[in-house]
């Protein structure tokens, strides 16, 4: 009796070593894969900021916002955010400049999953900016409630303005924190 | 979100049949009414699937930055949990014995891992992510209900033979997956906050 | 004098509607239908190859967990093979990534259990169960690369699929989309029973011996 609960706890340990092999390759490709998006993420921060990305990646807790870079450099101190903004229209990453104060400051599209996703359009963003630009989405809902806008370019609209919310909230805590 | 949105929007705009098509095979032989042991294994599997894998995402996997573990962790640890909290029931009664059965039967769908991986990487707090899982396992049993009592009705139209069964029923669902597009994130929030 | 015809595999999902649960929702491009498609054929592949191991391994009370924990991991590095080779078509799926471990057509994998072996052909017998399973896989693949073209080219009149290197191919063949709801699930609804309506018109009568 004694030897064959040996023998139970002998396979069960091994079982949960091939487990425990298992999740570490798991672990080490998603690692291997987050190290190249992390890269590709700096490189399109450097592009808008016009400064080199070397600060470590902060994560917090929110879906569609990946990682925070805090961009260290001469001038007014500025962070970096890689977004992922998903509607039912269809799914975005983007890259976004935020001002210590939690102010937008640029906004870039890296990728988008369906060529005619909302945020393909040029423009999409400069409303959040103010900025203008040739077919800019209005900024008050009244406004989007005209027969020639399509209801899921609201809830895209929508769900990026909210994430933006979030993100200026995060950045203001982040930096709050810093000082 | 309030969690009366958060209802209204998992029930309705984002139903896990037909917004997200989980568990669709059962589509195909689903007949009349669904049982009220098979209602309650939806919710209370749901919701307990939802409730550990949100646990081990929060406190075991996102501080050792390991997220990407998530599935496997649930797979070798909340389901096993929850089949023997089911099984553990099913010696109280005959009713019970049905409960049991019903939850081992969708405990390996994609119904229980869909709701507990939208829920546990929603962003939600444990409650939200409780109330949003229990309710589209109820947005699931009202669909696939309405879907049942509809197939009862169209075996007895004169369909062409080529759409009598399965294919009728995916365009049914269609139709009623079309009346439910409206409901999104914006109709909720002026809805319920 | 009889005539058999050669076993006809239908096809799982237009055939069997195995499987049409991330179809629905989420092939609604010709890039998420081929990466749907792929990733659960992989998956069937690799867990028929890894099958084997657990069943001469693992004691029979802790084969089913083993074999859903596999089923598990492949579907996990799929996933990051997909994130790795286009970001946005990874995060576009979602969860639809990590549920090709309970895709139907890898749980029949998993359902299928050890071979039997008739007059001792264990190998033989074994490898028939992987034919037929791989076929079932493929034309998974072909029916879910199929059922995203469709309904991008109807829900946006466009057919784009990434490529290494950063590229893409788009082919655009509308101005504007030509019917928006079939990017929706509604759509995918509707389009699949159509296609399954067809399906069953074209093979009327496959599969039948005549005597």
């Amino acid at each position: 009796m004694g030897s064959t609960k040996k023998e139970l706890l002998v396979e069960n340990l091994l079982i949960a070593g091939a487990a425990g092999l298992l999740a570490f390759l798991v672990a080490a490709a998603s690692f291997l894969v987050t190290a190249n998006d992390v890269a590709r993420e700096r490189a399109a921060l450097s592009d808008l900021a016009g400064r080199p990305i070397t600060a470590a990646p902060v994560r917090i807790d929110d879906p569609a916002i990946l990682r925070l870079y805090r961009i260290q450099g001469q001038g007014p101190q500025l962070y970096g955010a890689a977004l992922a903004l998903e509607s039912r229209r269809g799914t975005a990453l983007a890259v976004a400049l935020v001002a210590a104060n939690g102010e937008l400051q640029a906004v870039s599209l890296m990728d988008a999953n369906s060529s005619r996703s909302p945020f393909t359009r040029v423009g999409w963003f400069a409303d959040d900016l103010g900025k203008g630009g040739e077919t800019p989405f209005p900024s008050d809902l009244g406004g989007v409630r005209s027969p020639a806008v399509l209801s899921g370019a609201t809830e895209s609209f929508f769900l990026t303005s909210t994430v933006f919310e979030r993100l200026s909230k995060a950045v203001r805590a982040i930096s709050k924190e810093g000082q | 979100m309030s969690y009366i949105g958060i209802v209204v929007l998992t029930v309705f705009g984002a139903n896990a049949l037909l917004s997200y098509g989980f568990a669709l095979c059962p589509l195909a032989r689903v007949r009349g009414l669904v049982s009220l042991s098979a209602l309650l294994a939806l919710v209370f599997a749901n919701a307990l699937a939802a409730a550990l894998l949100w646990g081990l995402r929060t406190l075991v996997l996102r501080p050792a930055g390991l997220e990407s573990l998530d599935l496997l962790l649930f797979v070798l640890l909340a389901v096993p949990v929850v089949k023997v909290l089911f099984r553990a029931l099913a010696r109280e009664s005959g009713f019970f014995m049905r409960l049991s059965a019903a939850a081992d039967e969708i405990l390996v769908s994609s119904i229980v891992f869909g709701i507990a991986l939208v829920s546990a990487r929603s962003g939600y707090s444990l409650p939200e992510a409780l109330v949003a899982s229990a309710s589209s396992g109820l947005g699931y049993w009202m669909a696939i209900d309405l879907l049942g009592a509809l197939r009862e009705r169209l075996e007895l139209s004169d369909l062409p033979r080529a759409f009598r069964g399965a294919p009728a029923i995916l365009i049914s669902a269609g139709l009623m997956a079309m009346a439910l597009m409206g409901i999104d994130a914006i109709f909720v929030r002026n809805l319920a906050g | 004098m009889s005539e058999r015809r050669a076993p006809f595999v239908p096809n799982p999902v237009l055939g069997g509607l195995l499987g049409i649960c991330p179809l629905v929702a989420a092939a609604n491009t010709l890039a998420n239908g081929f990466v749907l498609g792929v990733g659960a054929a992989l998956s069937v592949a690799l867990l028929a190859l890894a099958l084997p191991s657990i069943y001469a391994f693992v004691p029979d009370r802790l084969r089913a967990p083993s074999s859903l924990a596999l089923s598990a991991a492949f579907a996990l590095l799929i996933g990051t093979a997909v994130e790795a080779f286009s970001p946005v078509t990874a995060r576009g799926l979602g969860v639809y990534l990590p549920l090709l471990a309970v895709n139907c057509v890898s749980l029949q994998a998993l359902r299928r259990g050890p071979p039997n072996s008739d007059h001792g052909n264990l190998d033989g017998a074994r490898r028939i169960g992987n034919a037929s399973l791989l076929v079932e896989a493929l034309g998974y693949a072909a029916a879910a690369t199929l059922i995203g073209a469709l309904r991008e080219l109807a829900g946006a009149g466009t057919l784009s699929l990434p490529l290494p290197a950063g590229q893409s191919f788009l082919l655009s063949l509308a101005d504007e989309s030509p019917a928006p709801l079939f990017a929706a699930p509604a759509g995918g609804f509707i389009l699949l029973g159509s296609l399954a309506a067809l399906y069953r018109i074209a093979t009327r009568g496959r599969g039948r011996k005549k005597a």
